[in-house]
């Protein structure tokens, strides 16, 4: 009969395991996340809720312009489309690792295992993304079929844009979802409060001209600013209103990449600051609703 | 030195910030688990048992003292230890819902490393051994209590652990999972001896069915340690009665009862009251310097309007143990709680 001993070198995390453990979470966040079995709850949250926000900024713009303002229009609409995988991202991490901890209690479980949360949870919270990507699709087909938006799609500027936003997005989530373990159940609202102070600071509605001068250098370094402005690029073949929108293409594309490359290291020491926090307090397996 | 050990601590304390004022889990805990042992840590609710284990499965950080796992650190080498440890938690409903079984489990499979095929071997043989076959391709949702703990006990050696740790596996559970989960147990140690199990419970007859050694504690403190046997025999000079009352005595009750010259200690005996719905009768287990002191006891019960219906000397249990070293019973924190 086999003695078990101990294997003679044990590993820690490699990055084989870290790429298996996202598959999988992929694979099985899909499952996980979505309870499709309510085709009507799906429906309005995943389409009726950001068309009607997209609809309401439109209206009040209208009336404030009395319908002058084509080109702001144009600004308009993609920036809230866009927004929606901003709230996509941030929601599902937020709610992904929430949820683990409170209603399926099986934070612990994913903690002991030898790989990291990190893979899990940015798998886990792909399928909301993918959710998020509809909304901004009928978005902006609103915006072309009833609103005359026109779309000149550059894939050269789009998809390095789609892909470095994405990223630099995914990051701030798992910052954001990080802090909310330390947070009490009445404290979940804090994300919602990021993401939205970050929708005005981004020019995804208001271009930056507009916003207090002491906030100029706030939405200059955040990576958001730059993915909005590569993407309107991308679908409109133009840039915002205002003074970012005389820069040229690839200054704007270069500024995505470093402000990206510095936001990502900074939120993952963030969130493994934030998971040593919480083992230190004993709060990987709180349950704060009770 | 302490790289043979599967368990090593010393002097590990854990106080929680809690308002009004801070607590106490752990008062400064030394602990040795040799490879291939099972271990239990007996005692009430609160006595700091989860936060040992929490601590020891890298969940929680001791606010002093060291930990090691198979020689590593708790505190610093802890990708190391999640691959060699598991750990299986009762009392809880834990699981995604929405799920299958194995894709549950395939799921773990996978964050342990598995590959593709192997994981899917491992998750169907552990379905076999917890006896899930029927409910395999079920919904995590649509088991029973008992159900998903097989579950979960069946996720705890999908790695094949060194060291499993169980916190109260079997809390909550009807009598026939709260067995098989302990026949898994053992079996698991029978199939490939080496394995650690660390167990925490406050069910005597687990600790003492499983285990080869244990820890008695009580608020955050061991207060013995020992085989069974070795535990047992420390209160083997004392005669322990179990006296069945047909009502609770009158005037004092139990207590007075207690402290009567020559009475060590007395408590409701865990097996609590005896047939009958609608019976008052209450059975207790007195523990007497020496026989002589007995009459004593029969005479304060007449005294208090009961009157003896059964009288038996017993063998010392590990509950004896725990009343003799902490001077109440185990379940008198909480409401009579019998092994399930
Ligand atoms: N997160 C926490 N905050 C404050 N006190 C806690 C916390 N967790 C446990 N305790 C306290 O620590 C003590 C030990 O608890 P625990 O380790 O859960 O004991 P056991 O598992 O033996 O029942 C208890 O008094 C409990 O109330
Ligand atoms: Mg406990």
């Amino acid at each position: 009969m086999a003695v078990i001993e101990r294997p003679a070198t044990v590993e820690g995390l490699t990055i084989p395991d870290a790429w298996r453990s996202f598959r999988t979470a992929v694979g099985l966040g899909w499952a996980i996340e979505s309870n499709w079995s309510d085709p009507f709850l799906f429906a309005v949250y995943t389409i009726a809720k950001p068309l009607a926000a997209a609809m309401i900024l439109v209206v009040m713009f209208n009336v404030i312009t009395q319908g002058q303002g084509g080109e702001f229009l144009q600004f308009l609409i993609v920036g809230s489309a866009l927004w929606n995988v901003v709230f996509g991202v941030m929601g599902g991490l937020v709610q992904s690792i929430l949820e683990d901890r409170e209603r399926y209690r099986m934070m612990k479980y994913l903690v002991v295992t030898p790989t990291s949360l990190f893979p899990i949870l940015l798998g886990r919270s792909l399928a909301r993304v993918a959710v998020s990507f509809v909304a901004v699709i009928l978005t902006l087909a609103v915006g072309v079929v009833l609103l005359g938006v026109e779309l000149r799609p550059n894939i050269l500027l789009l998809v390095p844009a789609t892909i470095l936003g994405l990223t630099a997005v995914m990051a701030l989530g798992v910052f954001i979802a990080g802090w909310c373990l330390q947070l009490r159940q009445e404290a979940w609202s804090y994300p919602e409060a990021i993401a939205g102070a970050l929708y005005l600071v981004s020019g995804a509605i208001f271009p930056i001209d507009v916003l207090p001068t002491f906030l100029h250098p706030i939405a200059y370094a955040i990576p958001t600013t730059w993915w909005l402005e590569a993407s309107r690029r991308g679908l409109l073949g133009h840039g915002s209103p205002g003074t970012i929108g005389t820069l040229p293409d690839l200054v704007v594309l270069a500024l995505l990449v470093v402000t990206t490359a510095v936001v990502v290291p900074l939120a993952l020491a963030g969130f493994a600051w934030f998971m040593r926090r919480a083992r230190e307090a004993g709060l990987l397996d709180m349950t704060t609703g009770s | 030195m302490s790289e043979e050990l599967a368990i090593h601590a010393r002097g590990v304390t854990r106080v929680y910030k809690a308002k009004p004022s801070p607590v106490t889990a752990l008062g400064g805990v030394d602990l040795d688990v040799e490879p291939g042992e099972y271990f239990g840590l007996l005692g009430p609710n609160g006595a700091g048992k989860t936060t040992l284990i929490k601590i020891l499965t890298t969940l929680l950080l001791p606010t002093s003292g060291t930990a090691r796992i198979a020689g590593f650190d708790v505190v610093n080498e802890t990708a190391k230890i999640r691959r060699v440890i598991n750990m299986v938690a009762g009392g809880e409903q834990s699981g995604y819902g929405l799920l299958t079984l194995r894709e549950q489990l395939w799921m773990f499979s996978q964050f342990y490393g598995l590959p593709a095929r192997e994981g899917w071997r491992r998750v169907d043989e552990l379905i076999e051994i917890t006896g899930l076959q029927e409910q395999r391709d079920q919904k995590v949702r649509t088991l029973s209590t008992g159900q998903r703990q097989k579950l979960n006990f069946a996720r705890g050696l999908l790695n094949d652990p060194w060291v499993l740790f169980l916190d109260e596996p079997t809390l909550g559970l009807d009598v026939a999972a709260a067995r098989d989960l302990r026949e898994h147990t053992l079996a698991w140690k029978a199939a490939a001896p080496g394995r650690t199990l660390l167990l925490t419970t406050h069910y005597m007859v687990e600790a003492e069915q499983l285990c080869d050694r244990i820890a008695i504690v009580d608020r955050g403190k061991i207060l013995a340690l020992g085989t069974p046997e070795e535990l047992r025999r420390r209160v083997q000079a004392e005669s322990i009665f179990r006296i069945e009352l047909d009502r609770l005595p009158a005037n004092g009750g139990i207590a007075a009862i207690g402290a009567l010259p020559g009475v060590l200690s007395a408590v409701p005996a865990d097996d609590g009251v005896a047939d009958g719905a609608g019976s008052d009768r209450v059975a207790l287990k007195v523990a007497l310097a020496d026989d002589s002191a007995l009459t004593s006891v029969v005479t304060a019960v007449a005294e208090r309007g009961s009157s003896l219906v059964g009288l038996a000397k017993s063998e010392p249990s590990l509950e004896d143990v725990f009343v003799e070293l902490v001077g109440r019973g185990f379940g008198d924190e909480d409401e009579a709680d019998p092994a399930p």
